[in-house]
């Protein structure tokens, strides 16, 4: 599988705390990654760094062959890398539809009209909620937006910070079940999830990578196994932190 | 019919820089404390561009601008790495260091002294000097500088300048990079004091640094917290509320030396009730905090 991604011995720290240590793993076409790990693990430091929210203290991202480590968020995006945050991901002053236009901020006003209702096609709940201020919605909708925001600029590689934190068990299955669907339509190329519903995660996941204190100490091809041993998963998360 | 022509004038000028400073507040949700700066130092620069290089007013205003917004960029590449209460406070250190330097930097700007006569403008050879004559120039700087910031409020900058407001984490994380958003929002918002500053200047053919101290930067975010931030209809409101309230007081027959004490306790007191029964203002969407 052609290399898309590809993190290298990547350190990373708030102030003088280092939350990262060494992290190297790669994101190939076509996959799609859950990153699991207890709390505290990193997880989300890790995409950030990758999105270039946080800049690495040591070591390097390359994307497409290219090292887009110095690169800004706004580079990163404008390539095709897009994410996801945990909460607050929308913006609730705004309505839908000006959500949806900050997503396409860089596309001309055709494309964003194009684009715009490609995503509605595929989140059909927006539809009627266009002039809706997007907090008033429910945090179902509210991730499904944030969703459809980060789907407005064409991305290939989705970074997914929990996107059921927070939901109700059906509409966090909801969520995840349309990831393929998303992942199908918008031909995004590879799906990076950090999730703590290992339940659902795991049926979705075609590859695991365990963070546990910033390192990373599991590379799994074989989700599968650990839906019938979770005893294995637990191992990790109790026995290692 | 003289003092109405007089406060069309002041209203226009006030609504040039009320409309620049709801940019950076209404829009960026960043309080600045130093609008009156840029509004001096348009003011200071046109004058002197046409006192001293003997520019024509249009070229002068055009170079004002430029001046203006170069300052404007100085300033706000280090305050705009700050947010909240700290990038009040650089903003307030950028007002007093200007008016400092406006007062003492005697051979420049004549200091405390302040510079007179100043030429009204000449466009096209017709010299502008009557009041019905400066309200028509006053007024179509006014239209133009309102038509280019409605663009731009609602422009997909100013849509990313009210998220950035709302929420710079998630506006960020979508590629929006805040210091530049709000670096390009603060050199605007400087550039249209400027052009303010030039229509004083060569209004009142007056100009010295008590016009442009921290009371009227104060005095410019209260009518933008008056009248309401984040939207067209604020700043028009507030400023006609503001310039109006005190000659109204004229009216209530009160002794020079307590109107002057009434108008400021009358705008705290505005101040103070607005924020129990209307924080966004009288016509205001988002609130100010």
């Amino acid at each position: 599988m052609e290399m898309l991604l590809q993190i290298e011995g990547i350190d990373a720290s708030y102030g003088k705390r280092q939350i990262l240590h060494e992290i190297s793993m790669n994101l190939s076409r076509g996959e799609k990654v859950l990153l699991i790990g207890p709390n505290g693990a990193g997880k989300t430091t890790l995409l950030k760094t990758v999105i270039g929210l946080l800049p690495p203290g040591n070591g390097a991202v390359n994307y497409l062959g290219e090292d887009i480590t110095g690169d800004s968020v706004r580079t990163r995006v404008r390539k095709g890398i897009s994410y996801l945050l945990q909460t607050e991901n929308i913006v609730p002053g705004l309505t839908v539809e000006e959500n949806l236009a900050l997503g396409g901020y860089f596309l001309s006003k055709q494309e964003l009209e194009k684009r715009k209702n490609m995503v509605l096609d595929s989140m059909e709940f927006l539809k009627p909620k266009l002039k809706t201020r997007a907090g008033l919605m429910s945090g179902g909708e509210r991730q499904g937006l944030a969703l459809s925001m980060i789907l407005m600029r064409n991305p290939k590689v989705l970074l997914l910070d929990e996107p059921s934190a927070g939901l109700a068990p059906k509409a966090a299955k909801e969520i995840i079940e349309r990831l393929d669907k998303i992942q199908a339509a918008f031909q995004v190329e590879t799906v990076c999830m950090v999730e703590h519903n290992l339940k659902l995660a795991l049926k979705w996941a075609t590859k695991i990578i365990l963070l546990v204190q910033g390192r990373v100490v599991l590379v799994s091809d074989s989700p599968k196994s650990f839906i019938q041993q979770p005893e294995e998963l637990e191992k990790y998360f109790f026995e290692q932190v | 019919m003289n003092y109405i022509l007089h406060l069309l004038i002041m209203i226009g000028i006030y609504m040039i820089l009320s409309y620049g400073l709801n940019l950076v507040v209404g829009f960026g949700g960043l309080l600045s404390l130093c609008h009156a700066v840029f509004y001096g130092i348009g003011a200071y620069a046109c004058t002197l561009l046409m006192m001293k290089c003997g520019l024509p007013f249009l070229p002068a205003i055009l170079l004002t601008i430029l001046i203006t917004g170069i300052c404007a960029l100085i300033v706000g590449f280090p305050a705009l790495r700050f947010r909240g209460d700290s990038f009040v406070i650089v903003t307030l250190g950028f007002q007093m260091i200007v008016f400092t330097v406006l007062y003492n930097w005697v051979d420049l700007t004549r200091g405390p002294y302040g510079i007179p006569g100043i030429p009204r403008p000449v466009i096209a050879g017709y010299e502008f000097t009557t009041l019905p004559e400066y309200l028509i120039i006053v007024w179509t700087f006014l239209i133009l500088i309102a038509v280019v910031l409605f663009i731009i409020y609602k422009s997909p900058f100013g849509l990313a300048l009210k998220a950035l407001r709302d929420n710079e984490m998630a506006a960020e994380g979508l590629g929006k990079s805040p210091v530049h958003l709000f670096l390009y929002a603060f050199v605007i918002s400087g550039m249209t004091a400027s052009v303010a500053g030039g229509l004083y200047a060569t209004y009142v053919t007056y100009i010295d640094p008590t016009s442009f101290t921290l009371d009227e930067s104060i005095f410019l975010l209260t009518v933008l917290l008056v009248g309401g931030t984040g939207n067209r209809i604020g700043p028009f409101v507030g400023t006609v509320f503001m310039i109006l309230l005190p000659e109204a007081l004229r009216f209530l027959g009160m002794p020079d030396a307590v109107a002057a004490n009434a108008r400021q306790m009358i705008y705290g007191l505005t101040l103070i009730l607005l924020m129990f029964f209307r924080p966004q203002g009288i016509a205001g969407k988002y609130m100010v905090r």
